[in-house]
């Protein structure tokens, strides 16, 4: 016994020992920093680069990056904040990853940023507090173990979300359509128009029976007949108002697959396989996402469905070789996912809360420091443009790839050649027209039904693809899928959803 | 398998005719089952990108093309890399954790070790009590070092509680005591009766335990997930692994990432690419086999007392 306890003491000192000397052996104090979604294989000269502009900046803070990718980010970071990891000080966090914006500043692993007691952003995030719109802030407003406050820094990028339909324009020239006679102002109903079906009739007929005109992921289709998430795992949403989406104030949410508008989607989109307008690879998850990409790229399609971002159609064109054209479904929308589509938490376990609160200031602000770090060296990386524009050296380029939507604030990033050099002013604008919907704010927290949420995330996993691409009957399927969801406790998810909503209302 | 030339009942222990054809037929129907989905996997590596868009896989794809390994090797300085980790952690992996196993293992075999059933139950019980994954972590990160470095994907494999079972009953069935007994008549040390004596004779169950080690080894990408943050100790597993996920998590996610996950999905390795790298993985493993096999069968024949 008495040996044991000499061992672990002397192991006590020698850890003591071991972290005295850590932060003894320099005055700058190193920030890492997990991102998602990166693509880097070399980024030594980048961080050196970055390093020297904190330097030049003054801010006492070392960068040291970890390059999470889409695979490996959700358990990186999870692992990280459910083992009190002090070695990763900042991390990128949202509404979709796994170490949860909302979930996890609740839990009390992200430092509150305003706290009355040691207001950091106060101290050190003037320039930044500025830099983000109040609204993004808002929307970040939280309530974590410290109270309702900001507990992440928002990701300045699009925030407004738009869905579009994804017109090839040569193609519908080519059969003699004039885009105009459809009426793309409908929105989602335009699905609906004869024009629409006689428009992939003409193209099934001219290109042949291995030309599928109509292309889309299955998700984002079945949005475009107006309805909206309120979860992350697409079971249930609210109907919003097309023409003002912040109506009506107080909605209730209700089951999606429950509704007559999916089953009138079903058996139009099963009407439309049947004829032959989608490629069966597209009811395969395994495949459809190979496929959707292929078909886009080379423009083998005629319309399809896409998330809008500003600048799209530019981009598209060019890399597709087409005239790519974007007509929206109804307003942009600003809803929590999309104002908590990306941003950055310091963890609760960093020992260096200040330093990390400095770095992200510097790199919100700065504009040499956020281009070194979005885009590279320039000469290596890119080159400049008169304009002021830039424009990227592939080969050097496939070696440092973040993902830039994920890297903090964008707008202070010189453009890309392909978007313009008013890129940034328009899309700003494009950004501040998007209408805010009446639950802003609020996230459902699945904890109380997370038996449910999982059975069902599998149940909807089962039949999304196949039902929802019209590769089998929905007058089979359907009552089929909508038994499995009762069974599996889809009104239990429900009715405590709204009883949520109804907290977050009056709490407001 | 000579049992079906001869006549039946020529031979001892040999089974009838129809039996011999049966089992025949079934094993052989079992490797074809095992083997198939590995030959699909060679085809499509060597499948032509626009085949596979237009057909989707198929044996007979309508055109081969060689651009996946092209590929594959452009990965260059990553590729060859994360070969010499994958060839690094499974050699010395494989070679530490049999040595250990085999001291561990011994000192349960013998019935003069006094302290056996309290080590016997010491590895037992973490076969049924784990920590959970956080504990693990924190201590292997914290406590062990195990971060950023080979001895993170080493580590943690080292120590097989299942092997030492599977290792002491070979010992027990195979080496029999007297056999220790004459040994130190004879004057043989403990190092010299483990080393020279027991270890040849256990010779087929430190072979499947290497295997199963190296094996293991081999194939390990969890654990570079957990502990590894630089790409530079990546193994080839990992690398194959994090394409994999990549690409489910983009197709997954492609409703909230919009258009970024257009362009990132237009950016990612192709189907063909990643079963090219997976051929490069099973390769390597596969010529392990017959190695560790040839001690395997010899162990069905191996005695040491005779008489």
């Amino acid at each position: 016994m008495k040996r044991l306890l000499a061992t672990a003491l002397s192991l006590v000192l020698a850890l003591g020992l071991f972290a005295g000397c850590r932060s003894g052996a320099s005055k700058d104090v190193t920030v890492t920093v997990l991102f998602h979604g990166s693509s880097v294989a070399e980024d030594k000269a980048v961080v050196d680069a970055a390093n020297a502009r904190l330097k030049e900046l003054g801010t006492g803070v070392i960068f040291k990056p970890i390059w999470g990718t889409w695979g490996d980010f959700d358990t990186k970071a999870t692992t990280a904040l459910d083992t009190s990891d002090s070695t990763v000080d900042v991390m990128f966090t949202c509404s979709w990853s796994s170490n949860n914006y909302v979930a996890y500043s609740k839990s009390g692993h992200y430092v509150r940023l305003d706290d009355p007691e040691n207001n950091l952003l106060e101290k050190y995030g003037t320039g930044m507090k500025a830099a983000v719109p109040q609204s993004l802030w808002d929307g970040f407003s939280t309530s974590g173990t410290k109270g309702v406050g900001i507990y992440g820094v928002p990701g300045y990028k699009d925030y407004s979300q738009v869905y579009a339909w994804d017109v090839n324009n040569t193609r519908l020239a080519e059969l003699g359509i004039e885009f105009e006679s459809i009426n793309w102002d409908l929105g989602g109903e335009v699905f609906y128009t004869p024009e629409f079906e006689n428009a992939l009739k003409a193209a099934k007929d001219k290109y042949g029976p291995s030309f599928y005109p109509l292309i889309f992921e299955a998700e984002p289709l079945a949005r475009h007949i107006n309805t909206f998430d309120a979860d992350s795992i697409g079971l249930l949403y609210y109907d919003y108002d097309a023409d003002d989406p912040s109506k009506p104030e107080k909605p209730t949410i209700v089951a999606r697959y429950d509704t007559p508008e999916y089953e009138r989607y079903l058996n139009k989109i099963y009407e439309f396989y049947q004829a032959g307008y989608i490629d069966a690879a597209m009811s395969n998850s395994q495949q459809a996402g190979d496929a959707r990409t292929a078909a886009l790229q080379a423009g083998n399609y005629l319309i399809g469905s896409q998330t809008y971002s500003y600048g799209y159609d530019l981009q598209a064109s060019a890399e597709r070789g087409i005239d790519a054209r974007f007509p929206q479904i109804g307003k942009g929308i600003v809803s929590t996912g999309s104002v908590q589509g990306a941003g950055y938490a310091i963890s609760s376990f960093s020992k260096n809360p200040d330093a990390a609160m400095k770095f992200l200031n510097a790199w919100y602000t700065d504009q040499t420091l956020a281009t070194i770090m979005a885009y590279g060296l320039e000469g290596t990386h890119y080159t400049k443009n008169a304009d002021g524009t830039v424009t990227f050296i592939k080969e050097q380029r496939e070696n440092y790839a973040p993902w830039r939507n994920g890297m903090g604030n964008i707008f202070i990033l010189p453009p890309e050649d392909v978007t313009g050099p008013a890129y940034f002013e328009e899309f700003k604008a494009y950004n501040e027209a998007g209408v805010a919907t009446a639950l802003v704010g609020f996230t459902f927290d699945p904890e109380p039904v997370r038996n449910q949420v999982a059975a069902l995330a599998s149940v909807r996993d089962e039949y999304l693809f196949s039902l929802n691409t019209g590769t089998v009957d929905p007058a089979v399927a359907l009552p089929e899928f909508r038994a499995k969801l009762a069974a599996n406790g889809l009104n239990e998810v429900v009715a405590e959803t709204n009883r949520q909503l109804e907290a977050f209302f009056a709490s407001k | 398998m000579q049992g079906i030339t001869k006549r039946k009942g020529a031979r001892l222990n040999s089974v009838s005719l129809p039996a011999s054809v049966a089992i025949n037929t079934i094993l052989g129907a079992f490797a074809l089952c095992c083997i198939i989905p590995f030959i699909f996997v060679v085809i499509i590596s060597f499948t032509d990108k626009e085949s596979i868009i237009a057909n989707g896989y198929s044996f007979f794809p309508s055109a081969w093309s060689l651009a996946a390994y092209d590929v594959a090797i452009k990965l260059g300085r990553q590729l060859w890399l994360s070969y010499f980790n994958s060839f690094l952690i499974t050699v010395i992996g494989t070679v530490f954790s049999v040595l250990i196993c085999i001291l561990y293992s011994y000192g349960l075999y013998r019935t003069d070790y006094k302290y056996r059933t309290f080590f016997a139950f010491f590895s037992f019980f973490t076969m049924m009590f784990g920590g959970g994954l956080a504990p693990t972590v924190m201590v292997c990160r914290n406590l062990l070092g195990m971060n950023n470095n080979y001895w993170a994907l080493i580590g943690p494999l080292l120590v097989s509680p299942f092997n030492f079972i599977v290792m002491r009953t070979f010992f027990k069935s195979s080496v029999p005591e007297e056999i220790i007994e004459s040994s130190s008549i004879d004057g043989s040390g403990e190092y010299r009766t483990l080393f020279q004596i027991v270890m040849p004779i256990a010779k087929p169950g430190i072979a499947t335990i290497a295997l199963m080690n190296a094996l293991s080894y081999w194939n390990e990408w969890y654990l570079s997930l957990l502990y590894l943050s630089d790409s530079k100790f990546y193994p080839l597993q990992y690398l194959l692994m994090m394409m994999q996920r990549n690409i489910e998590f983009i197709i997954k996610n492609s409703s909230v990432l919009g258009k970024d996950a257009i362009d990132l999905a237009a950016n990612m390795p192709s189907a063909s690419l990643r079963m090219a790298l997976c051929v490069f993985i099973v390769v390597p493993i596969a010529f392990a086999y017959p190695f560790f096999q040839r001690y395997i069968v010899a162990g069905l024949t191996v005695g040491s007392v005779k008489g």
